[in-house]
């Protein structure tokens, strides 16, 4: 029986391997390499009359059938300048353009062969050679661009990232003509080899900002980079926090907005949202809506934004310590009707919020996990049904409910989710501070929250910029008060841009 | 370090299993609000031992049960409020308590201790409305009041009504405290014990030195409420020389108390007071003769009612109203002035009144 290592100690290295496919280029040790691969294929063509034969690697699925025939096939079979016994002359004129394949590269090395086979290139090998000829002929089979499902558009363009990474750099780029914006990429995950790119626009990016992606990028040493997690955890410097530090969108609008800001892109192949560094807390509460809305609506849009931050904080400590230890803060009459609908319910007031939090907290992991209409019906029957029977059973009291539900409604206002639901586990625990220690409890919670916020960072920029930070009442009031687009002259200082000036 | 952070933290998490109660004293004690009886109203009465305090709820369960009511003796009213826990499973709350009624035996013999039990009390609001009941007790007119619904039923609808009333208002016990340390007189509501248990208001205690010395009733009453500029509510009729009554609606009152001094001598009191009002009622011609005649009637009306407050401040040589501070705000540079030479009982009093019809609402003139 194999046992297992326990203690750190005892793990077995685990070495990058350089290069991960040793020996010589051939044919045969491509064979190898993908033995048992049911879609990789070859094929074997004589070229012209002079019969030399040359191997033709493909991996089924990965590459476009009709272009390795149109652009490889037939000229190898047909083009009379590829005839000739001198085979070393015939391999140069194809590397040099003889076959009409767009992007063409000579390969000398294993890796890059296989790299580029994965990626959908096929491969030509020629007898005696020890480099191998690549074609780039990957099949474009990719989701349409479609509107980003989970922010919705009322005015502004349409169109979502998908997952494949040349799409979205090509959304990117129709949306940034600038020839500054810089696209670097780096491969990430041994086993996914994922492309990742970094995208900043030169002159207006931080390049400490830029140069810090890239380095944690390189750091990142993992089998795959599958799920937006495998990025984002390695993409940050603090994971002891469930506040985001880097914001994602699906929008290219709103993701070039960041860019032309000075903040620093990254689009993952297989990925369908970019990521935006560095992340604060202001950033995360504005809407991408909102510089589409007149400049009087976003500024109340953004205050309600704020205001629901603290009620989906708040309410259901603030009900606990109101109901439990300062009751003369309750209007008398909310009061008598508390305590009358309180009456026959068995439970404590901190043991009822505890069990309708954690059941919004079920309902809603059930609804997202099913599919879209059984998980509305579900929203439905638990929310409306389930509530109201529980209320009708006396096992919770309305007032406790309508507390939650509004907490729950309010925390839905939030532009990023990840903010709203660090926001829900902040609540659990200021509702279990109020129920040990009423306010007191509720305003030591609430000092370890500003606590823990402040000394956050992202990419060298505090968190809680602007409100933190030095820069004053001003720009902490330009974070919430969304100013007519044309009195905004500068970018945000915060970011350090080099350019800081956006208009005259 | 992390590590032993975290196993910190988590005995942390289980002190509260240690058993040791005075570990936590420092955090407050919890109580579940179903589990509480809100006490609305508080009347305290005299005894001879010390007080007797009555504390009512209000009535419970949309009326279908009556209030329920506290009654205990002791010799303050801490002690009696204390001894109160004592009666039913319940924890009596007096963070609700919304009224504070004093029987005249007790108001007679002095307000503070009463006002001052609020003010310390940790419970209590000074928000809290102060009553005094004449010709009674608190404790009795409480009772009687759960009869028909609750005092505290009667006497919420009286404090939204009070606006409705020319001569009553509503009064907190913070200030009428902050009249007592201006100058230790005041005045507060008072109320009487109607038919069918019905609390009624019934003008105002006067307060002197911290104890009842009068009533003001009556157009005095209503000269206090002009003073204060409580008069939303006032509607007088007057005689119209050329013939016939009309019904004034005063709409807005402001008076000024000036000190009237010849050098350094305080020699006088001037009440300066503008009344606005509206013609309610008038069945005839409201030309600029009669609204002109009407304007001095109403001036005539409310001089009446200055002089009677002034003359009752006299009388019972107090300083109800606070015309003293007032009087010093309009000239606070002769403060000390006003300060050593007051004497109501010294000096001339002048009430001067200017009114002016607002709306006369004569169609006829169009």
């Amino acid at each position: 029986m194999e046992e297992y290592p326990w203690t750190e100690t005892d793990v077995p290295p685990h070495p990058r391997r350089e290069p991960r496919f040793p020996g010589a280029l051939s044919v045969e040790r491509v064979r190898e390499i993908f033995r048992d691969c049911a879609d990789f294929a070859t094929r074997r063509v004589e070229i012209g009359g002079a019969g030399v034969p040359v191997t033709l690697c493909y991996i089924t699925g990965m590459v476009k059938l009709e272009r390795v025939s149109e652009y490889v096939l037939r000229p190898l079979a047909q083009d009379d300048s590829l005839e000739g016994d001198n085979r070393r002359s015939v391999y140069r004129r194809m590397a040099e353009g003889a076959l009409y394949n767009l992007i063409t590269a000579e390969r000398t090395t294993l890796d890059q062969a296989v790299n580029d086979l994965i990626a959908g290139w096929c491969l030509l090998f020629f007898p005696g050679e020890s480099g191998c000829l690549s074609f780039f002929v990957a099949t474009e089979d990719k989701r349409s661009i479609s509107p980003p499902e989970s922010e919705t558009v009322l005015k502004g363009a349409r169109d979502g990232f998908v997952e494949s990474l040349r799409t979205n750099t090509s959304l990117v780029r129709r949306h940034l003509k600038a020839p500054e914006l810089k696209i670097k990429e780096q491969i990430v995950g041994r086993q996914s080899l994922t492309m990742v790119d970094v995208l900043y626009l030169e002159g207006i990016a931080n390049p400490e900002t830029v140069r810090a992606v890239e380095e944690h990028l390189a750091e990142i040493d993992i089998d795959a980079a599958l799920a937006t997690g495998n990025l984002e955890e390695y993409l940050v410097d603090r994971t002891g926090t469930p506040f985001p530090l880097v914001q994602y969108t699906e929008r290219p609008d709103r993701f070039c907005g960041g860019l032309s800001e000075g903040r620093v892109g990254l689009l993952a192949d297989g990925l369908p949202l970019g990521y935006l560094m560095p992340g604060t807390v202001g950033s995360f509460l504005r809407s991408g809506q909102d510089k589409s809305s007149n400049w009087m609506l976003a500024t109340m849009l953004t205050l309600l934004r704020f205001l629901c931050v603290l009620v989906t904080l708040l309410l259901p400590a603030l009900y606990i310590a109101m109901v439990t230890f300062h009751q003369e803060m309750i209007p008398t009459r909310l009061a008598l009707s508390i305590i009358a609908a309180k009456r026959d319910v068995p439970f404590q007031t901190v043991i009822e919020v505890l069990i309708l939090l954690i059941a919004f907290e079920i309902l809603q992991e059930a609804g997202l996990r099913l599919p879209q209409s059984i998980g509305q019906t579900v929203s439905i029957i638990g929310g409306l049904v389930v509530g109201q029977a529980a209320v009708e059973a006396k096992i919770v009291s309305p007032a406790v409910l309508i507390a939650v539900a509004i907490a729950g409604i309010a925390g839905y206002t939030m532009p990023s989710q990840e903010m709203a639901a660090a926001l829900r586990l902040w609540r659990f625990l200021l509702a279990l501070l109020a129920s040990v220690a009423g306010l007191f409890g509720v305003t030591g919670g609430l000092a370890a929250l500003i606590f823990h916020l402040a000394e956050i960072e992202s990419y060298g920029v505090p968190y809680l910029a602007p409100f933190a930070g030095g820069l004053g009442l001003r720009r902490a009031g330009r974070a919430v008060v969304r100013l007519p687009l044309p009195w905004i002259k500068l970018r945000e200082r915060t970011l350090k841009t080099p350019n800081r000036r956006k208009q005259q | 370090m992390r590590r032993s952070g975290w196993m910190v933290l988590l005995l942390a998490a289980f002190l509260p299993l240690s058993g040791c109660k005075e570990t936590f004293d420092f955090l407050p004690y919890a109580r579940e609000i179903e589990d509480m009886a809100l006490m609305r109203t508080l009347g305290v009465d005299l005894t001879a031992e010390g007080v007797r305090v009555t504390a009512s709820t209000g009535i419970q369960a949309q009326g279908a049960k009556p209030p329920t009511i506290l009654e205990e003796e002791a010799r303050s009213i801490s002690a009696a409020c204390l001894s109160m826990q004592a009666q039913g499973a319940a924890y009596v709350f007096y963070g609700h308590v919304g009224q504070l009624l004093l029987g005249e035996d007790l108001a007679r013999q002095g307000v503070r201790p009463a006002l001052d039990y609020v003010m310390r009390d940790i419970e209590m609001r000074l928000e809290t409305k102060l009553y005094v009941l004449q010709g009674g007790e608190a404790g009795a007119a409480i009772q009687a009041a759960a009869q028909e619904d609750s005092a505290a039923e009667q006497l919420e609808a009286l404090e939204a009504d009070a606006g409705l009333l020319s001569d009553f208002m509503n009064r907190t016990v913070e200030e009428v405290l902050e009249d007592l340390e201006e100058n230790g007189d005041s005045f507060v509501p008072a109320l009487t014990l109607g038919e069918n248990g019905r609390l009624e208001p019934a003008g105002y205690a006067l307060i002197q030195d911290g104890a009842l010395v009068g009533w003001a009733q009556g157009e005095a009453a209503m000269g206090i409420n002009l003073l204060q500029g409580w008069v939303d509510a006032d509607v007088l009729e007057v005689d119209v020389p050329t013939g016939g009554r009309a019904a004034l609606r005063l709409v807005g009152a402001k008076t000024r108390v000036e000190p009237v001094l010849e050098g350094e001598s305080l020699t006088g009191l001037r009440l300066r007071c503008r009344v606005n009002a509206n013609l309610a009622e008038y069945d005839g011609a409201a030309d600029e003769a009669v609204l002109t005649a009407l304007e001095r009637a109403l001036e005539e009306r409310c001089r009446a009612r200055l002089t009677a407050v002034a003359e009752l401040c006299r009388t019972l040589e107090g300083d109800f109203v606070q015309f003293a501070p007032r009087a010093g705000r309009s000239a606070p540079w002769r403060w000390s002035a006003i300060q050593e030479q007051w004497n109501p009982a010294g000096w001339n009093l002048d009430v001067v009144v200017e009114a002016e019809l607002w709306r006369g609402y004569n169609m006829r003139e169009h």
